[in-house]
This record gives structure tokens, C-alpha cells and sequence, in this order.
């Protein structure tokens, strides 16, 4: 199974960066489905079988298409130009300081230590869901209720402003 | 008989004026100026009452009985053993200076109602507040039992002076001769002080009834380098500074003539019977102090006696009537000190008593005659006004001859009382006896002749007056007229308490001087004939002052005095401008001073804080929120970057290992406890002998050592993770 | 063998991507992309540190509700950016800055 996890990295990874470095838009959002399904597969070698299907239908099926339909909804303005000079030395210190973080995760975090045994259902849908609905049942319902906030708010936000008295 | 007079009833005295000051002051506009007259005379006149009580209470009271003293509170610890009271002594002095400062401030209250009559309410309310203060505070300075207590009193009448002398403060001229009556007082008090803290310096008290005890002290000299003088030289030239303010002599006499641009009962209660005498009250105050010092004397009797002198001379050939009366004030002044300057401490206070009688008579006639003649002031516009102002002229007439020395008379009897012991006291050099008396001598001529002249002037001869204001002659009331004959009776019958040799007053202050009579005293023994022959000498000063006046005014009609003028113009024009002296003092203090003031506000107060500190202050906020402001870009991304950085900064400030531990031996082992962190390996050392007393690296903070340890060691932690290392060093024990 | 560190490596190295990403790119929708790449790493060091003490779900769970919420966000995002896209015509995010000063 070795080579799943190096294939599945190198497949997030490699998503991550096009995300990051494409030249428009929906080529980043293409990337960033790559990275999803990549790791969607590294889920799956982690036995947590629920979580990756979910990975898939939510992330890739919802969060993504959403990307998608907004960049379709803004056309051609979603692409912009180059960015401007005196942007330049910011980026270049934040991408200095962000990969000295990340090194100084990443060094400390290679030392961790190796795989054990895992239970008889582990991962399964019925395991996940008696988390889910056991110790963390207020959480759960919270969330529910912060996904209706973001649903009026995403509507307050996104309608389209009518002038005084015109219908709504 | 026993008369009763409680200590306590010493507070009303000046209590009393104070309550008339607070209601006249706060309510009087409201009251109406019969209540006001009421108010504002009647607590004068009760305090004359009481100050009368007090006086046969002492006199009554036996040989034991010399004051009367009662504490009012306790005011603050100086030091540890000196505790500062707010306390009134009444003694004999005290006794005599309550009945002249209520007797004739009584007098001129009454004389008040009608002279300031024509004001409006709320000016009049305000004027009699101001002068019911200032008989307060006179009160509190002839009462006060210490030095701090007199000199609140100094200060009072001297703040008052002020109040009064610009009562009229809407014409700026009035306003500015208030303030340099005050600015010139308050340098005198500035000696006055320091003369006070030397004493308390050297004697540890500021108490009159302590200080004379504690004398000893004040004979210590103090090094001046190539002379040394003896503390009480120090202070007594000092408070004699402080004296020639209050007191109108040289150098700081010039306020007073300009003080005459208030309301003349003021000139005449202020400036000629109470306040200026605060100077010579001092003196007499403190005679066992200065009798202590020969020189600091000398040098009162030769600043009186130059004072005496050079005051007559200006008042020769003034023409404003008050000014005349003014300079008048400031020789009889110099009378007064040198009185006090030869050791003759009663007869100074006699001539201080007499004199309030005879000049605040002078004033308060001057002050009819310009009522009459409706704020006429120049003398060269009047003449002939005896049949029109009979009582005035009488009582006026009586006072000149007081003041010129008539026989007979109280100022006779005082003044020439002076002349004898300035000539017969002994004195720190030998020459002195000799100057002051040539000075005084020549002052008493001086004096006969510029008062008849005055006099002369003013009531008799061809009238001058123009005629309109003639016609409209506004005779004195009733109030104004009384004072002036009560006064005129004193000033020609008090002469007979101080007759020589047999003098009531003389004896009644016996017990207040009587310490220091040790040290003064005449020179020799001189026979009665001097004295006699004395006598006569005055009598002669007067004569040729009086005789020439007389020639020269009614018999050729001034002819004699424009010829002499005509003849000597330099000269007649020096006296005539006072010798100069304010002119001098303008350029050698006044000037500078304003020079100061301007360069201060220009250079400093413009550039220095208005410029730099103010504006630049605002500059470098502005400045700095400027360039701070750039920050706030309002773009995301920005605040991102600046988050990444903190964000890198707090990482590695967590992940870098730091070493730390307590340690402590317990039952011979070594227990330690280093701090935790992530990551974090440990590993201990004794001694640097990297032998494993703890075993080597663990991730348990906690450990113990497995061998026994006593006495010093040094223990040595090693912390080491995935991010670095550090380590640490202590010595247990 | 993989290991623990294994996973979480990659997690620290797909988060410091998304983190470069969002504060690099001009581009709002890119930067929104980027934070759910930084999102799903830290779904990955969840759901690896579970595998490696599967005592109980913990780890999953939290991933679960990250992806939720994720969601969320991503949509109240985007409509933000449609929101600025009406007002100002662009989508740069250094033009958005109304609030400046």
C-alpha cells in the first residue's frame, strides 16, 4: 500500500500547487478537485471509509460546483490581469515566512510515530454516526443550524439590489 | 474696680470689621446705604468700644496684669518643637495702637458716609467692605502675638491699600497707582520675610512673648566673607527693608504720593494714621531685638531722619493739595523711625499716635475742601475759603500748628521729644547724634513752611477759585465736620500725656520697653537746661517756617517764592519732579523688568512653547499617524501578510525550546522539575561528569537522582526537540 | 511503513500551499480556494492522528464537521465576491479597498 500513499500525496500535492499557481480561474478550480479526490483516496488508506465518500459528494459535488457556477456567473471579468509591483516583496516575505512555518511543522511532525492495529469497524458509517450522534450530538446540531445562517446570509448577500419600490 | 475682659473678647476686636467686611462685601449692594453705613461704621465703632474695655482691663489689672493673650486654633508644626498659633497679645502697645487704629478709623468711617455719598450701591457697599477689611487686617498685625500673625495682618492692609487706592479702577491711572503701592509693598515684604526667617533660624521661635528670651542666639555672626555681621543686624536691616515699603521710606516711599489717587478719607485713614505707622509698630515691636544691634539702629534713625528731609524738600513746591499732605506724611514718617532708630521707642509711638491725629485731620479737611469745591485739588486755585468752610479752616488751622510744632500742641510735645533723645541718645558711631539731629532740625523748618504755605494757600489771602465752583459751594455735612473737630481737640490737647519728664504715656509703656532700657539711654548726663535750650531751638525751627511762609504768601503774595524760582530754575524743577526718582526707578528696574517680560514672551512663550511644543507636538502626532496610517491599506491581503508574520514570529517563540528547572535535596537526593514543552527531551548532569545520576535523555520533567548528594553542587538540565536545544545551569545546595 | 508522521508531514506541507496560495493570489476566488486546501490538510492530520489512536472517532468527526463548515463558508464566500463583483466589476483584491486608511 505504499506506493497508494505516495501516488495520493503526490496527486494533492500536485493539485495544491496548479491550484495555486494556474493562470485562471477555473483551472484552479479544476486543480483543487484533483487535490479533493487525492484526498479522498488518502482517506480511504486511513480506514475512514464515511469521511472519504463525504469528501467526494460535499467538497467535490457542492463546494467545488459552487466554484464552478460562480466563475461561470462572472464571466470573463474572473480572470484578471498580472498583479502589481510593490505587491511583490510582500508576496515574496509571505511566502518566505509561510514556508519557514511549514518547515518547522513539518520537521517535527516527520518524527511521529509508526501505524497500530485498528478495531473491527473502525471508520465504518455506523462507528462515524454513533460519534457523530453520541459525543457529539450538540456540536452536530449546531452546525446545522450555522448551515442555515450561511444559507439566508449567502441569499441576503447574493441578491441582486432593486431599485426603491420595484418588485423583489 | 476689676473690669472684666475675657481673652476671647480679643478675637472680636478684629472679628467684628471682618463680619462688616463679609456682609457689606457679599449682600451690601442689596442692603441700601443706610444699612451699609451702619453695618460698615457701627463694627468699627464697637471695636473702638472694646479696645477701650481692654484697655482698662490692663489698666486696672495691677502689676501683674501687662497683656492680655488668648490662642485662637493651632495653625501647623513648623518643626518638631515649634507649633505655629494663630494667637492675639494684648499689652500696652498692643492697647494704644487698638485705640488709634478704632478711635480714628471710626472717625473717618463716619466722615465716609458723607464723602462717598454720591456713589452708586453697589460702589458704596464695596467701598466700605474694602475699608472694613482693611481695619481687620490692621487689627490682626497690632494684635498679633507672633511674627507669622503680624505679618498676615502686613499683608492684609497691603492688599487692601490696593483695593483702595484703585477704588475708582475704571480710569487706568487709579488702577495703575494701586498697583505700584502693592508691586512696591511686596518687595519691602520680601526683606520682611527674610528678615522673619532669620530670626526663626537663629531662635527657633517666631513668638514675640518666647523671643525675647531666647536672645542668645541672635548674637552669632554670619560669615560674609571679608565682614561678618551679627544675625540680628541681619534681620533687623532686613525687616527694615520691609518697613521702608510699608512705611513709605527711602528707597520704597513712591507709592505713596500716587496712592493719593484714591478717595481721600482713605489717604487719610490708610496712608497717614494706620497702615504706614505698621512700619514703626515693627520696630517697637521688636526692640529687644534691635537695640541688639547699634548699627542696624543707626541705620533707622539716619534713613528717618534722610527721609524727613528729603520728603520736605518735594513737598515745598507741590501744588496739589493731597500730594503736599502726602510727602508731608512720608517726612513725619521719617520722625517716627528716627524716634525708634535712637532707642526712644515711646516717644517714636507718641509722634505715631499724635500724628494720626493731627494729619488724618489735614486729610480729611483737604478732602471737604475738594468736596466743597468739587474735586479741586490745586492749591493755586483756591485762597480766601476761610469765611465760606469755618469749621474746616479752625480744625485745619489747629492741625497745621500741630504739625509745625506750635507749643503747646500734641505735635509739639511728640516731635519735639524726638529731636531731644536724637540728640542725646548714644548711638553706634559718634557722628550719628549729630547728623540726625542737623536733619531733623532742618526737616522741622522745612516742614513749618511748606504747612502754613498750604495752609495759607488754601483758606486765606485773595480767593483764586473759580468763580462758578464758588457759587456752587458745597458746604461739609454734618458727618464730615464732627470727625474734623474731634481730631483738631486731639491733636492740640494729646500733647499733654507726653509731657517730658512727667509723661502718662511714657509711664504706661514703661513695662513694653522696659527690657531694653538697659541698652539705650543718653549719652551723658545732660542738665535741663540743654534740654530746655532745646526746646527753644524747635521753637525757633518753627518761627523762621512759619514767618517766611507767611511773608512770602499773604504779605507779598507769592512774589518771593516765583522770584527764588525764577532765579534757581534747575533746582525748582528737580523739586518740582520729586528729584527724579521714579523716572530712576523706571529705567533702572522698570524697564529692564519689562524688557525681561517681553523677550520672555516672544522668544519663549512664542517660540519655545507655542512653536516646538505646541504645533510641534501636533506636527509629529500627524507626522506619525501619517506614516502609521499606511498600514491600514484596506486590502485583504495585506492584513494576511501581517498575520502570516505574526503567526511565524508566535510559532517559533513556542517551538524554541528554552531550558528551566527547580531543584531542591531532599532526604540527601536531588529532586528536579524543569518546565515542559513541546517536544521536549531532557537530560540532567551533576557536575559536568556526565556520569548518570538521572539517566539520560527523557521526556519526563520530573526526576530524581539516584546516587546521595551532599554540600554544593552545580546541576546542569539539557532540553533538547525536533526544533533545537538549550541548556541551563544552577548550584544547588 | 507509513507512518504517522507521514501523513501529518504532507497535512503541514498542503496547508503551508494553501497559505502561500491565499496570501499571494490576487484573485479572491483563487484565495478562496486556497482556504479550502488549507482546510482539507487540516482534515488529513485529523483523520490520520484518529487511524493512529482509534480509541474512539474523535478525529473523524471533527473532519466531518470541518467539511461541513467548510461548505459554509465557501458559500457565504462566494457570495461575497459577487456581492464586490456587482459593486466594483472586479474581482482583484487589492482594488477592494474601501476601508482604506
Amino acid at each position: 500500500m505504499v506506493w497508494a500513499f505516495w501516488g495520493a500525496s503526490a496527486l494533492a500535492v500536485a493539485g495544491a500547487l496548479a491550484t495555486i499557481l494556474a493562470r485562471g480561474p477555473i483551472r484552479s478550480a479544476l486543480a483543487l478537485l484533483v487535490t479533493i479526490l487525492g484526498l479522498a483516496a488518502l482517506f480511504v488508506l486511513l480506514d475512514a471509509h464515511l469521511l472519504a465518500a463525504i469528501q467526494v459528494i460535499v467538497y467535490a459535488g457542492a463546494v467545488v460546483v459552487l466554484f464552478v457556477f460562480v466563475i461561470m456567473v462572472l464571466g470573463p471579468a474572473a480572470e484578471p490581469s498580472g498583479p502589481g509591483g510593490r505587491a511583490l516583496v510582500a508576496r515574496g516575505l509571505s511566502v518566505i515566512a509561510l514556508g519557514w512555518i511549514g518547515w518547522r511543522i513539518v520537521r517535527a511532525l516527520w518524527a511521529a510515530e509508526r501505524a497500530a492495529d485498528v478495531p473491527d469497524g473502525f471508520g465504518t458509517t455506523v462507528a462515524v454516526a454513533d460519534s457523530i450522534f453520541g459525543p457529539f450530538l450538540v456540536p452536530f446540531e449546531l452546525v446545522s443550524i450555522l448551515l442555515l445562517v450561511a444559507v439566508v446570509g449567502a441569499i441576503a448577500l447574493a441578491r441582486a439590489k432593486h431599485a426603491a419600490g420595484g418588485p423583489s | 474696680m476689676e473690669l472684666a475682659f475675657d481673652p476671647w473678647m480679643l478675637g472680636l476686636i478684629p472679628a467684628l470689621p471682618a463680619a462688616g467686611a463679609l456682609v457689606n462685601g457679599l449682600f451690601g449692594k442689596h442692603l441700601g446705604k443706610q444699612a451699609v453705613s451702619m453695618l460698615g461704621v457701627g463694627s468699627v465703632a464697637m471695636a473702638f468700644l472694646l479696645s477701650l474695655l481692654a484697655l482698662l482691663g490692663l489698666a486696672s489689672g495691677g502689676e501683674e496684669t501687662t497683656s492680655i493673650s488668648w490662642t485662637a486654633w493651632e495653625w501647623f508644626r513648623i518643626t518638631p518643637e515649634a507649633m505655629l498659633r494663630v494667637g492675639l497679645l494684648c499689652d500696652h502697645l498692643s492697647a494704644v495702637m487698638l485705640l488709634v487704629v478704632t478711635g480714628v478709623g471710626s472717625l473717618i468711617h463716619l466722615y465716609s458716609t458723607a464723602y462717598m455719598h454720591e456713589e452708586d450701591d453697589a460702589g458704596y457697599a464695596r467701598y466700605f467692605a474694602y475699608l472694613n477689611l482693611f481695619t481687620f487686617s490692621m487689627l490682626v498685625l497690632v494684635l498679633g502675638d507672633s511674627l507669622p500673625v503680624l505679618f498676615v495682618g502686613w499683608e492684609g492692609v497691603g492688599l487692601c491699600s490696593y483695593l483702595l487706592i484703585g477704588f475708582w479702577f475704571k480710569d487706568t491711572a487709579n488702577a495703575s497707582a494701586g498697583k505700584k503701592a502693592f508691586i512696591v509693598n511686596r518687595v519691602g515684604d520680601f526683606g520682611f520675610l527674610l528678615g522673619m526667617l532669620f530670626i526663626f533660624r537663629a531662635a527657633g521661635t517666631f513668638d514675640f512673648a518666647v523671643l525675647p528670651a531666647r536672645t542668645e542666639y541672635l548674637t552669632h555672626a554670619v560669615d560674609f566673607g571679608f565682614f561678618d555681621l551679627s544675625v540680628a543686624t541681619l534681620a533687623c536691616v532686613c525687616l527694615l527693608v520691609g518697613a521702608t515699603g510699608k512705611s513709605a521710606q527711602i528707597p520704597l516711599y513712591v507709592w505713596l504720593p500716587d496712592a493719593m489717587a484714591g478717595p481721600t478719607p482713605v489717604s487719610a485713614l490708610i496712608h497717614a494714621a494706620t497702615m504706614v505707622t505698621a512700619g514703626v509698630y515693627m520696630v517697637a515691636r521688636l526692640h529687644f531685638l534691635f537695640v541688639m544691634s547699634p548699627a542696624a539702629m543707626a541705620l533707622v534713625a539716619l534713613v528717618g531722619a534722610a527721609t524727613a528731609v528729603f520728603a520736605a524738600t518735594i513737598a515745598l513746591v507741590q501744588n496739589d493739595i493731597k500730594k503736599v499732605l502726602a510727602y508731608s506724611t512720608v517726612s513725619q514718617l521719617g520722625y517716627m523711625f528716627v524716634g525708634v532708630g535712637v532707642g526712644a521707642f515711646d516717644a517714636g509711638v507718641f509722634h505715631l499716635v499724635t500724628h494720626a491725629f493731627f494729619k488724618a485731620c489735614l486729610f480729611l479737611g483737604a478732602g471737604a475742601v475738594i468736596h466743597a469745591l468739587h474735586g479741586e485739588q490745586d492749591i493755586r486755585k483756591m485762597g480766601g475759603l476761610a469765611p465760606h468752610l469755618k469749621w474746616t479752616r479752625l480744625t485745619f488751622l489747629a492741625s497745621t500748628a500741630a504739625i509745625a510744632g506750635f507749643p503747646g500742641t500734641a505735635g509739639f510735645f511728640s516731635k519735639d521729644e524726638i529731636l531731644w533723645k536724637a540728640y542725646a541718645s548714644g548711638a553706634a558711631y559718634a557722628w550719628v547724634p549729630y547728623a540726625v539731629y542737623i536733619l531733623c532740625l532742618v526737616g522741622a523748618v522745612l516742614t513749618a513752611f511748606y504747612m502754613t504755605r498750604l495752609y495759607l494757600l488754601t483758606f486765606e489771602g485773595k480767593s483764586r477759585v473759580d468763580p462758578h465752583v464758588l457759587e456752587h459751594l458745597h458746604r461739609p455735612a454734618p458727618a464730615m465736620e464732627v470727625p474734623l473737630q474731634i481730631l483738631a481737640a486731639l491733636a492740640l490737647t494729646a500733647g499733654l500725656v507726653g509731657i517730658p519728664h512727667h509723661s502718662l504715656f511714657e509711664h504706661w509703656l514703661h513695662p513694653v520697653f522696659e527690657s531694653s532700657a538697659s541698652f539705650v539711654g543718653l549719652r551723658h548726663e545732660f542738665t535741663i537746661g540743654t534740654e530746655l535750650g532745646f526746646m527753644v531751638l524747635s521753637v525757633l525751627a518753627l518761627s523762621i517756617g512759619a514767618f517766611t511762609a507767611y511773608t512770602w504768601y499773604v504779605k507779598e503774595d507769592g512774589r518771593p517764592a516765583a522770584d527764588l524760582a525764577a532765579r534757581y530754575p534747575r533746582a525748582y524743577e528737580l523739586l518740582s519732579a520729586r528729584w527724579r526718582v521714579d523716572e530712576l526707578y523706571d529705567r533702572i528696574v522698570v524697564r529692564p523688568l519689562g524688557t525681561v517680560a517681553r523677550v520672555s514672551f516672544e522668544l519663549f512663550d512664542r517660540i519655545v512653547i507655542d512653536t516646538v511644543l505646541v504645533h510641534g507636538t501636533a506636527a509629529v502626532v500627524r507626522f506619525t499617524g501619517a506614516v502609521v496610517r499606511g498600514i491600514q491599506t484596506g486590502a485583504v491581503h495585506t492584513y494576511s501578510f501581517f498575520m502570516v508574520l505574526g503567526l511565524a514570529w508566535t510559532i517559533w517563540a513556542v517551538t524554541t525550546p528554552e531550558a528551566h528547572f527547580t531543584a531542591e535535596i531532599q532526604d540527601g537526593r536531588v529532586r528536579v522539575q524543569a518546565s515542559r514543552g513541546p517536544g521536549y527531551e531532557y537530560r540532567w548532569d551533576l557536575d559536568g561528569d556526565r556520569q548518570t545520576n538521572f539517566g539520560g535523555w527523557t521526556p519526563n520533567p520530573q526526576a530524581t537522582s539516584s546516587t546521595e548528594v551532599r554540600g554544593v553542587h552545580r546541576l546542569r538540565l539539557e532540553v533538547r526537540s525536533p526544533w533545537g536545544t538549550d541548556d541551563t545551569e544552577q548550584e544547588i545546595r | 511503513m507509513i507512518g504517522l508522521g507521514h501523513y501529518l508531514a504532507l497535512s503541514g506541507v498542503l496547508f503551508t500551499i494553501g497559505a502561500i496560495g491565499f496570501t499571494t493570489r490576487r484573485n479572491v476566488l483563487v484565495a478562496l480556494m486556497s482556504i479550502e486546501i488549507m482546510l482539507n490538510a487540516v482534515n488529513l492530520a485529523f483523520v490520520a492522528a484518529n487511524r493512529f489512536r482509534p480509541e474512539n472517532h474523535a478525529g473523524q468527526t471533527i473532519a466531518f464537521f470541518t467539511i461541513a463548515i467548510a461548505a459554509a463558508e465557501a458559500a457565504v464566500g462566494l457570495a461575497i465576491v459577487v456581492s464586490l463583483f456587482r459593486v466594483k466589476k472586479t474581482v482583484r483584491s487589492d482594488e477592494a479597498d474601501a476601508m482604506r486608511g
